[in-house]
């Protein structure tokens, strides 16, 4: 026992060990300016976007057609430190001592330090006021996961699915450069969240790879107060009450649990083999598991003359066909 | 002895396979200049700048495809038409244009760009228009339809005809307008939205009357047209946002029966001879949302938000109805007429705060409060004029009943977290949830007597969160995150109450041309019961026998590999597992008994894109994507209370095209496309589709 712990301790202790050399070096270079000096940056130092382009050729061509690059003509950025070194820092030391660390580089920045820039100017939006506190945040990928500031972007310009995103989204470098993303959705997302491209495949989905709908139609990629960064519509609703407004309500008779659990406690928003998107193939399951009342609150219990063996009351909505709410009938009938 | 030896080799040899495979790793960053970021697929031909067509001052780069597909469909064409619906004939497949300024200052705008996609032959296109004059203004307009057709077999339908009862065959387009002033301005930006929602069309549905259920015809038509304006300023060093909003909605769906229907129960004699019915009802949502955000001293981020819903619904009700009652007496007809109104007044508050203690430690808190109430009633009048089968008069029976609902809700939901970058390779967080909500139903029913029911529900969640990143190589990055959490009492026995959540995702780019992805995501959800105390259980129902159990596991990989600007390959599978077992209570024959839901689904997904250019003018386009759920397997339910189900279907598209590059402006393009459906518990439902097509694809702005 003891020599089988001390092989252990051995195999983990080379694994730990070649980790270690792997990383090494890899301490954080991020602080080369710290936010004191940052602070200190006189406006003499700065010397404008086009004294990089004479080096910085690709990145300048590249960022000359972003929206950053158009700031410098706007009114009230007059004054402001706009174009490269609204990022980067002061260039002045840089292109006079040639030295690369003299100007403010992200290539060793961990992705929240990277994106601590970003929001030091667009963090005032409500789109992206929540990003500290966001899932992606949280995990540690930043905006220059998906947005590029000057970097080519390199688009899928070639042939694909005839039915599957059309040519123009896939190819459109224009559409995608409005945002100055690195790719276009949904491939961008599903660069990362691969499972949902099955769960979008299914017979029955949202046409979200066909292009009539986008991931950030339901998603604030940029976080948000909702869980899974959904997006609410009609000011507290959930999203799914922008496009089906014939299940927003108010209603007498509510089916309580749409508004206090959700539309995902009934149907899987991404892709389902059942026709209503439902978590369950068939209804008559999914009603059962609710209405087996073994607590003392909830839904109700079936009723005893729902006879389940017979076929005529395996079809729940075949009565209850206003199941997300009635005006004319407790009971859901109409 | 040997037996020894040969572990220790064994132990050896993997030791030293993870040395290498990590010693090969890191040689990769060498040549890699890539970091964890998304890839796409490269192309030389799209990162070349485009040689443009000029209009006046503008650079235009355009395209249009447009050309003609065929059909053919064997097999189930309403389950087609319920999947797909793609249909033949002359197709304007997509296009794209673009004016853009050469000096980025035109007059009227410096951008204007339209796409669309889908006008012609597929169930559902787009038009997306984006216009922009830098510092000034951006207009933004999304015009969407959809054409939803379903008619399938397995859906309500207790009859077990070829096709179920509730049909549908509407088109639904929506329509979304946002005009956003000053757009880059430091200090103030104003907007305007409208948006629009629009359904309509033909389907069935089911009704009942005198103990029995019928399909009938629905002529569903809704509209819903939002209006939003707003406006962003930075005050006193804080970023507001004021955004006003409402929504005005109706519903004049309505539905038919003209002619005689016997019903779904044969067995007893009530049939409709005529039915109308019409709940028009208008709606109206007025919101209200206020944001703030301040950074202060580059080290507290705060963001508030506070939202006010207040949404009214005015309804009224009529429906008519004749026909022969279950008595056997006719209904001459019976009238049901309400009219009234539901309200439900809703806020949400949010805060939200972030502690940037140092530049790798972070403190954050989000606390949120919402609540609504929504209150509604029905004053119904129910009027039977009847006579008997021979035509003798009978008395007329008028029935007047209240009813009334109140749902009153309220949460407060606490998350604190942290999180620390030990490098920038390497970074932790863990936090905690906190949820107490508390539920209260109250209904008054006054039929032939009166009777009140009210409920309450309390009910606190606590949720542990945690995870990291890790890069040991500039080429590989994991991503882990994990979820724990338990309630004291659950408002729905399905959703969560002890939850274990895990996901693990590995992006390994090997370079700018070579990237793979491996996840797995795992999810246990149980519920248990309570059955000792429950007077709803039947005696000696023994402990766990109703409680919910639900595992869910999928693993996900995929790799993209792009070597060049004449080859491309994208490939993938997923394994999607689902295990449900919860205890349930449902009647067999007027006794309730203690039963079992079981649902499986074992999906397995496979996809291929792979293209190929042998020369400059020619180009080779492949793909496959195949969903084939397993389901329960030869799971069989051994009882009528043991209820197992599942799906298990193969659905599957290869797909190819060829497009040959004529000139600068012009490409042809061929292609087919195939779908094959297979349904294991409804093969009626299967069906195989071919779509062969041609078109020309025209250039403005394009490269030689």
């Amino acid at each position: 026992m003891n020599r089988l712990l001390l092989k252990a301790l051995l195999i983990c202790g080379v694994v730990a060990a070649a980790i270690c050399w792997l990383t090494y070096n890899k301490a954080s270079q991020s602080a080369e300016f710290s936010p004191t000096e940052i602070a200190m940056f006189a406006s003499e130092d700065y010397v404008g976007s086009d004294a990089c382009k004479d080096c910085h050729e690709d990145q300048f061509k590249a960022f000359s057609h972003t929206p950053h690059a158009r700031l410098a003509g706007n009114n009230s950025w007059k004054g402001k430190v706009t174009g490269c070194e609204s990022c980067h820092g002061p260039g002045k030391a840089h292109i006079e001592e040639g030295n690369p660390k003299k100007i403010i580089s992200f290539k060793k920045k961990s992705s929240k330090e990277t994106s601590e820039t970003c929001l030091g100017c667009h963090a005032g939006k409500e789109d992206h006021n929540n990003f500290r506190r966001g899932e992606h945040w949280r995990n540690d990928v930043g905006c220059t996961d998906c947005h590029t500031a000057h970097s080519s972007v390199a688009i899928a310009g070639n042939p694909g699915s005839n039915t599957l995103i059309s040519e123009a989204e896939r190819r459109n470098r224009d559409l995608i450069a409005a945002n100055m993303l690195r790719g276009s959705e949904p491939q961008l997302c599903i660069s990362c969240h691969r499972e949902t491209k099955a769960q979008f495949s299914r017979p029955f989905h949202h046409k979200v790879l066909e292009g009539l709908l986008k991931c950030s139609d339901c998603h604030n990629p940029h976080g948000g107060f909702e869980l899974k960064q959904t997006r609410l519509a009609t000011g507290v609703d959930a999203g799914c009450l922008k496009c089906h407004t014939d299940k927003q309500g108010p209603f007498v008779f509510e089916h309580a649990p749409l508004k206090v659990e959700g539309c995902a406690s009934c149907h899987t928003p991404h892709g389902s083999s059942n026709a209503k998107l439902l978590t369950r193939s068939t209804v008559r399951q999914l009603c059962l598991e609710c209405h087996s009342n073994a607590h003392e609150i909830g839904a109700p219990d079936t009723p005893n003359f729902h006879n389940q063996a017979t076929l005529r009351y395996q079809n729940c909505t075949t009565c209850h066909s206003k199941i997300h709410g009635s005006h004319a009938d407790r009971f859901f009938f109409r | 002895m040997k037996n020894q030896t040969g572990q220790r080799w064994h132990l050896l040899w993997l030791t030293t396979i993870l040395v290498f495979s990590a010693v090969a790793i890191r040689a990769q960053q060498t040549v890699s200049t890539s970091s964890s970021k998304p890839t796409t697929t490269s192309s030389t031909t799209g990162n070349e700048p485009p040689v443009t067509d000029d209009l006046g001052s503008y650079n235009v780069i355009a395209s249009v495809e447009f050309g003609v597909r065929g059909l053919s469909v064997s097999g189930n064409d309403n389950k087609y038409r319920s999947d797909l619906n793609y249909g033949n004939g002359v197709r304007l497949f997509d296009s794209s244009f673009l004016l853009r300024n050469k000096e980025g200052n035109g007059g009227l705008f410096d951008e204007f760009l339209v796409t669309t996609s889908g006008w012609g032959g597929d169930p559902f296109g787009g038009t997306r228009v984006s216009v922009e004059k830098s510092g000034l203004y951006r207009f933004d307009a999304n015009v969407r339809r959809s054409r939803y057709f379903n008619a399938l077999t397995g859906l309500a339908n207790p009859l077990n005809a070829p096709i179920g009862q509730h049909t549908s065959n509407t088109r639904h387009n929506f329509s979304d307008f946002d005009f956003t002033g000053l757009p880059d301005n430091r200090k103030v930006r104003f907007y305007l939205g409208y948006s629009r929602d629009m359904r309509e069309g033909q389907g069935t549905t089911t009704a009942r009357f005198s103990g029995d259920e019928y399909a009938i015809v629905s002529n569903t038509e809704t509209r819903a047209n939002d209006f939003r304006a707003g406006i962003d300023a930075n005050v006193l060093g804080f970023d507001l946002s004021l955004l006003q909003g409402a929504r005005y909605f109706h519903d004049n769906t309505n539905y038919t029966v003209n002619l005689t229907n016997q019903g779904n129960n044969t067995t007893n004699t009530s049939r409709i001879d005529q039915l109308f019915r019409e709940t028009p009802a208008q709606g109206t949502h007025f919101w209200t949302r206020f944001t703030a955000h301040r950074l202060f001293a580059r080290k507290l981020d705060f963001t508030g938000r506070y939202i006010y819903l207040n949404a009214r619904s005015r309804y009224s009700f009529f429906e008519q109805t004749t026909g022969r009652q279950s008595n056997g007496n006719l209904a001459v007809p019976q009238t049901a007429t309400a009219r009234g109104e539901a309200r439900r007044p809703s806020s949400i508050g949010d805060i939200g705060l972030t502690f940037l203690a140092t530049s790798k430690f972070r403190i954050s808190n989000t606390f949120r409060f919402d609540n609504f109430r929504i209150n509604g009633e029905e004053p119904l009048v129910d009027v039977l004029r009847q006579r008997t089968l021979a035509g003798g008069p009978l008395a007329t029976v008028t029935t007047v009943s209240f009813f009334a609902r109140t749902t009153n809700y309220r949460r407060f939901m606490n998350t604190v977290e942290a999180d620390y970058q030990f490098t920038p390779s390497y970074s932790v967080h863990a936090g905690y949830r906190f949820t107490d909500r508390y539920i209260q139903l109250a209904n008054l029913d006054r039929t032939t007597t009166l009777v009140t029911d009210s409920e309450t529900v309390d009910n606190q969640t606590h949720a542990a969160i945690f995870g990291f990143k890790a890069r040991p190589v500039k080429a590989w990055t994991i991503y882990f995150d994990g979820e724990h959490g338990n309630a004291d009492s659950v408002f729905i026995r399905i959703g969560n109450n002890d939850f274990t959540n895990f996901r693990v995702r590995n992006r390994i780019n090997v370079s700018d041309k070579l990237s793979f992805n491996v996840a797995l995501i795992t999810k246990d959800n149980t519920n248990p019961a309570d059955v000792i105390t429950s007077p709803n259980v039947p005696f000696g129902t023994p402990p766990g026998a109703l409680d919910v159990n639900v595992k869910s596991r999928h693993f996900t990989s995929s790799v993209d590999w792009t070597p060049n600007g004449k080859f491309s390959l994208s490939s993938g599978y997923t394994h999607m597992r689902v295990t449900s077992i919860a205890g349930i209570l449902l009647p067999i024959n007027n006794q309730r008994r203690v039963g079992e839901s079981q649902y499986y689904s074992r999906e397995n997904f496979f996809f291929f894109n792979a293209f190929v250019r042998p020369t400059p003018r020619l180009t080779f386009y492949a793909g496959y994507h195949i969903n084939k759920d397993e389901g329960q397997g030869d799971r069989v339910s051994p009882s009528n209370v043991i209820l197992i189900d599942s799906y298990p279907m193969s659905f599957q598209s290869p797909e190819a095209r060829l497009t040959l590059k004529l000139n600068r402006r012009l490409d042809w393009n061929i292609g087919y496309t195939y779908y094959n459906y297979q349904d294991k518990f409804f093969p009626i439902q299967n069906y195989h589709s071919h779509l062969p097509y041609t078109s020309l694809r025209i250039y403005f702005g394009r490269g030689e």
